[in-house]
């Protein structure tokens, strides 16, 4: 990590909100995709705005700020899990809420938009852990130490819940034949 | 990095690519940058538990000059016995006498604040609500608490509601209507079971004696409300509850 973004991190533990203002800039693109994933589009900017407020009233409890990137992203995963406790239903991705994700990068819009109503369904019988890890994994480019990390699972917990995520994907989404 | 068994032409990657272009609304940033303004921050737990530690050390060697003191001066003779003094949140060894004999445990008794070691407790800590009658729901109670029980709710993702429905009718009919088979709330309110063997007294006690108990084995599933030897436990509602 940057000398710049501890500095940040160790004013911001000393009450200093600009400091934590620059932080929130640089580190909310990523944690809003992973809510975006999880949670869908409906919620993501809550459980994003949620994670940052409690970083910020407990910041000062982290003693490695070099480990403050998998701390924000331990407390957004835990804020997804609240929000699905508390709702007992996921709103996942939506696939046609383009205007939101950004347009299909597909050449063929037919071709897209059949594959979009597959993986729709293929997201949508995943559990919670299944759409966390292949978020963390894929998404924000976490190696499997740090999804593990996260998710304060052991790393094998995490390559197996990994692994039967995308034996999941692929056998709803009919790939497996 | 990466699983290889992804293939970069996998339909999912196309969904990553697609996220990794999103940007979060702008009033995102606004929201942030005024709710961190407006929330103290914690003590750090290393500092908390340092100040905590010097805190102690200075009371103890107070309470050994102040209490060697007292027991110098102490007053010897009979009627002079000790026991503990029981703790703050410990449970009732017996019903509080503040139990009406004839209490009606189907009558719904809301509106009242709860109090917690003798001070009153907000409304936005525990609430207990009773249902709209414009929607037929007059019969239900609804206590309301944070998922933090204890801190101020300030928000439906951390809001967590236990309802009480006597007749069950309500509690079990669906409220979606894309799932006409899911229930409002996580299991049953049973209005007569056993003291759970894991039971906790949370220590909230409601104007009328009612107490708020709660067991690991429940988890946030169900609360217990105990009135002397009554138990009912109430189920968790499984989604928001809104009345037009």
């Amino acid at each position: 990590m940057k000398e710049g973004t501890l500095d940040l991190i160790r004013r911001a533990q000393q009450g200093d909100h600009a400091a934590f203002d620059e932080l929130v800039e640089k580190y909310a693109p990523d944690l809003y995709r992973l809510a975006l994933a999880v949670v869908g589009p409906d919620a993501a900017a809550d459980v994003t705005q949620d994670a940052f407020l409690r970083a910020w009233a407990d910041v000062r409890s982290l003693r490695d700020p070099d480990r403050f990137g998998q701390w924000l992203r331990r407390i957004l995963v835990n804020r997804c899990r609240d929000l699905v406790r508390a709702r007992q239903r996921v709103r996942i991705l939506s696939l046609d809420t383009g205007a939101v994700i950004g347009a299909p990068t597909s050449p063929d819009p037919a071709a897209a938009a059949d594959q979009s109503v597959d993986l729709h369904r293929a997201l949508k019988a995943m559990t919670l852990d299944q759409r966390l890890i292949l978020a963390l994994h894929y998404l924000a480019d976490l190696p499997i130490r740090d999804v593990a990390q996260v998710l304060a699972v052991p790393e094998g917990t995490a390559k197996s819940r990994l692994h039967s995520a995308m034996q999941e994907l692929r056998r709803t989404m009919g790939e497996e034949s | 990095m990466n699983d290889p068994s992804l293939d970069r032409r996998d339909p999912l990657e196309r969904v990553w690519r697609a996220l990794r272009s999103a940007e979060p609304p702008e009033f995102l940033y606004h929201a942030i940058r005024q709710g961190i303004r407006e929330t103290p921050q914690r003590l750090g737990q290393a500092r908390l538990a340092s100040s905590l530690a010097g805190l102690a050390a200075v009371i103890g060697i107070v309470a050994i000059v102040v209490g060697g003191a007292l027991w110098s001066a102490r007053p010897v003779g009979p009627g002079i016995t000790s026991s503990a003094s029981p703790s703050a949140t410990a449970p009732p060894a017996s019903s509080p006498a503040t139990f009406p004999p004839g209490w009606d445990p189907s009558a719904p008794q809301p509106g009242k604040l709860w109090s917690k070691d003798g001070q009153l407790v907000p409304w936005n800590v525990l609430a207990l609500a009773g249902g709209p009658e414009h929607c037929g729901w007059g019969h239900v109670l609804f206590l309301r608490m944070d998922a933090r029980l204890g801190e101020p709710n300030r928000s439906v993702i951390d809001l967590m509601e236990y309802v009480r429905d006597n007749t069950n009718a309500w509690a079990t009919a669906s409220a979606d209507p894309e799932n006409p088979d899911a229930p409002r709330t996580v299991g049953r309110f049973e209005p007569s079971v056993r003291r759970p063997a894991d039971a906790v007294f949370t220590g909230y006690v409601y104007a009328d004696g009612m107490e708020l108990w709660r067991s690991e084995a429940a988890g946030t599933d169900a609360v217990f409300l105990r009135r002397g030897d009554v138990w009912e436990q109430w189920p968790r509602s499984a989604v928001p509850i809104a009345c037009a």
